[in-house]
């Protein structure tokens, strides 16, 4: 009895796994989920691709035509003469200011709330509740916010509409997305590293200064090219602030300004004059290539910059 | 009989406030050895530390020997990692964390509030569970607390570095590797570098949050082999889940465990026998000793 | 690699040299007991009983350090066997000097009686044999060496020789009234010390070989045990 049973049970068994190993279900689920999935990235990217051809198809024999002339010359009335130096003024101004003003004021916040701040108090949830809000307030908000502080009454500082007030109202409007992607990339450093700067007798701002920091470097640099990219792309509130749609006879900091999505707004609409080669959609279309490399270029820096970061934090 | 020491280590007086509220002054003041060896490094005196309202362990009275080796054991949520925590004032960060009775270090209370809790972990340095190296390279990584303390010559911070490298066991190993990242050790290497840079800023102490859990048996080994290579420089707390690692390697070794609190039904720790190892392994005062190392209840 | 638990392996060499220093005393002392006895020196006697206090102290010692170790080190695989082999042969290396002692003591029970070179002759030989074998087994248990310590037990069988002669010649030295009964008895006992002093040396024999090779001689017994077990299940199965 006890020779004869237990081989055999082996084999049944071992026949059973074999067939359930072999067997290939149809995972249907699984394949329609994949499918559609593979479908969404494939649309985005088709809405991408449209979209860009479209642009630099439009602007192309413009561009090709004008050459750099178009990025020196000022705003007028015949497209094949105009150029987008008042509004790239504007818009280079606009980003200086923010990189002056909001970024470094939002990584000191960033920096504040996540390692200062007493997380369990209600006030610093009351704050931060707050700047997460601020940061899904429309922009035309912060226009008339711009409009009515910086332009209104604080007129002895900005000289009323000018490239400050809008680069202030710019700061304003990005400064929570600063504040929180900041905060994200801190909240991010393992804690391990904190207790090893403080394990050795680090001050708390040592730590910060020499651990937290480097290491979040890269998503707040992140978080620094995401709000350029939104500073400069915005239209809505500089309208308000009192960007000129016409014409601008010089490009200074205290005189009225523009920027570079008011020209593209702008000339959107325009009808084509008689007699002139292009049309101002190609200008516009023009000005947005010229825009999107600005953004590309931001892009650029900060992706070479982070990877150098990276490549420090994970030890190469 | 004053202790001839490298340059920078410090040595503490008894009896007056040895942390100044200005983290500016790093000056060492000397003392006999004698005095210190008698004296306690740590006297813990009923001792409870809360999170909040939970009270996670209470009743902690124990002292601590200078050039001793002391350890606590225990099951999982019996306090012991809080009441290491307690003794460099990691706990601070811990917004809800309270500690209760009192802690003197040399004879000075650590929670008063003229204490600066940034000179306290100047002198009682942690190397924890997983080992945190920085991301930066071997040699910077034990030069950054000299360096936060105002060591700027090359020459002075190689030899420091070079010091606790051997110090930590490990100078061999990396000697010709110092500049690349500590991040490219193994898991026994980044435990000795972190180690080796508690030394470099040479401490009084340093507690150690289980040091070696993360660690293979080999490694283990290096590593309490090392404990007891250093333990005539520095007084060591070390905190462990495993009991024989204990045994191997401390002088003394204490025994928290968890009571249910009826009221709230919670756990909260309590010390149970504080004793030297070899009684405590042979033939503890306590019954609960007996059946936790025993490995009769855990 | 550098070696590890270098605290631990000190403290194992540590205790052996212990248990050697011991063992090499006992060497000493039997044939200083001997000497004793053949001597009829009531000094000398008194020195050693006097001195087995020490012998106890030091095997006191040993078995505390080898307890300790137990507790805070868990040895295992051969340093296992290594320890708890010490805790047996201290023990037996006391019992030996013990051996010695009752040598002495039943050297003043017979003091003042003169006995025959026949007698004197073989209680040499006794002595002789006792410490060769200790000596190899002493030998055996520094150095390891578990081929040594095999051929202990076949070394024995001369000693058993001596001890079956010994017992002859007293009980012909008492037929022919050289020694009384009392005498004869005293050296009957003495005879069993020393053949006890020589299985003492068989045992820590056997322990060196259980300490390199983990094996025991009761452990053919147990396999022949077992063995049997074995057979009279299938037979009572079937």
């Amino acid at each position: 009895m006890a020779l004869t049973t237990p081989s055999d049970a082996g084999a049944t068994a071992r026949e059973v796994i074999a067939a359930s190993l072999h067997r290939r279900d149809r995972d249907v689920r699984g394949i329609v989920l994949a499918t559609l999935l593979l479908a969404a990235t494939a649309a985005t990217l088709v809405i991408l691709v449209t979209l860009l051809t479209q642009v630099i198809g439009e602007s192309a024999p413009y561009l090709a035509d004008r050459g750099t002339e178009f990025l020196t010359t000022p705003i007028g009335s015949n497209p094949d003469q105009i150029g987008i130096w008042s509004g790239l003024y504007g818009s280079i101004g606009i980003g200086v200011i923010v990189i002056i003003v909001a970024i470094p004021m939002g990584i000191a916040a960033a920096i504040y709330l996540e390692e200062y701040a007493d997380q369990g108090r209600r006030v610093t949830q009351l704050i931060l509740v707050n700047i997460r809000n601020l940061a899904g307030v429309p922009a035309v908000i912060y226009g008339v916010l711009g409009f009515i502080i910086f332009v209104k009454w604080l007129d002895p500082i900005t000289s009323g509409d000018t490239v400050i007030a809008a680069g202030l109202t710019m700061s304003v409007l990005v400064l929570p997305i600063v504040v929180i992607t900041s905060m994200e990339a801190i909240r991010a450093v393992p804690q391990g590293l904190r207790d090893g700067g403080y394990g050795v007798g680090a001050s708390r701002w040592e730590v910060v200064r020499d651990h937290v920091l480097p290491y979040a470097a890269p998503g707040i640099l992140t978080g620094t090219v995401l709000s350029l990219a939104r500073a400069l792309g915005e239209a809505a509130p500089l309208i308000i602030v009192g960007a000129i749609t016409g014409f601008l006879p010089e490009t200074t900091l205290t005189e009225k300004f523009t920027a570079v999505p008011i020209l593209i707004y702008r000339w959107s609409g325009q009808p084509q004059p008689p007699g002139s080669e292009f049309s101002f959609t190609a200008a516009a279309a023009g000005a947005g290539v010229v825009l999107l490399v600005l953004v590309l270029f931001f892009n650029a820096s900060a992706i070479y910059l982070r990877n150098r970061f990276e490549k420090v934090r994970v030890g190469q | 009989m004053s202790e001839t020491t490298a340059s920078g280590n410090i040595d503490v007086a008894m009896g007056r406030h040895i942390v100044s509220p200005d983290s500016e002054t790093k000056e060492t003041i000397r003392v006999s050895t004698t005095e210190m060896d008698t004296h306690p490094v740590f006297a813990l005196e009923d001792v409870s530390v809360y999170y909040g309202a939970f009270r996670a362990v209470r009743d902690v009275t124990l002292p601590v020997r200078p050039r001793e080796i002391t350890a606590f054991i225990g099951p999982s949520g019996c306090g012991k990692t809080t009441v290491l925590r307690c003794l460099n004032r990691m706990n601070d960060f811990v917004t809800t964390a309270r500690v209760e009775g009192t802690i003197r270090y040399h004879g000075v209370d650590m929670y008063d509030p003229a204490v600066n809790s940034t000179e306290v972990r100047r002198r009682i340095g942690m190397v924890f569970q997983k080992p945190n190296p920085f991301p930066k390279s071997i040699y910077d990584n034990v030069a950054y607390g000299p360096r936060l303390m105002g060591t700027k010559k090359k020459a002075d911070l190689d030899e420091i570095v070079e010091r606790s490298l051997r110090g930590a066991a490990l100078w061999d190993e990396v000697k010709d590797r110092l500049k690349e990242t500590g991040l490219g050790l193994s898991g026994g290497q980044q435990q000795r570098l972190c180690i080796a840079r508690a030394v470099a800023v040479e401490p009084d102490v340093i507690l150690m949050d289980e040091p070696c859990s993360a660690l293979d048996p080999i490694a283990t080994a290096r590593i309490e082999d090392l404990m007891r290579e250093i333990k005539d420089r520095y007084t060591i707390v070390i905190v462990t889940h495993n009991m024989q690692q204990a045994a191997r390697v401390s002088d003394r070794t204490a025994f928290f465990t968890t009571e249910i609190n009826p009221e709230s039904d919670r756990r909260t720790g309590v010390l149970v026998e504080f004793n030297p190892t070899e009684k405590m392994f042979s033939n503890p005062d306590d019954e609960r000793t007996e059946q936790y190392v025993t490995g009769r209840f855990g | 690699m550098p070696e590890l638990r270098t605290d631990f392996h000190r403290d194992l060499e540590d205790l052996r040299s212990l248990v050697a220093r011991l063992g090499a005393f006992v060497i000493e002392l039997i044939p200083r007991v001997t000497e004793v006895l053949l001597d009829q020196d009531l000094e000398g006697a008194e020195y050693v009983v006097l001195g087995d206090a020490d012998v106890d102290a030091r095997a006191l010692d040993i078995e505390d350090r080898a307890l300790r170790i137990l507790a805070l080190q868990s040895p295992v695989a051969g340093d296992l066997r290594e320890v708890a082999s010490t805790l047996k042969i201290s023990a037996d290396m006391e019992r030996s000097a013990d051996l010695c002692c009752n040598v002495c003591k039943a050297a003043r029970r017979i003091y003042g009686h003169e006995l025959d070179p026949k007698l004197r002759g073989i209680i040499q030989k006794l002595s002789d044999q006792a410490t060769k074998e200790y000596r190899e087994a002493l030998d055996a248990y520094v150095n390891g060496d578990d081929v040594k310590a095999a051929a202990l037990p076949d070394i024995d069988g001369y000693l058993d020789d001596l001890h079956r002669q010994f017992l002859q010649q007293i009980i012909e030295s008492h037929a022919s009234g050289a020694i009384d009964l009392q005498v004869a008895v005293q050296l009957a006992l003495v005879a069993r010390f020393y053949e006890r002093l020589g299985d003492h040396a068989v045992n820590l024999g056997n322990k060196v070989r259980y300490i390199t090779t983990g094996w025991m001689p009761e452990q053919e017994a147990l396999a022949r045990l077992r063995q049997q077990d074995q057979q009279s299940e299938r037979e009572s199965g079937e």
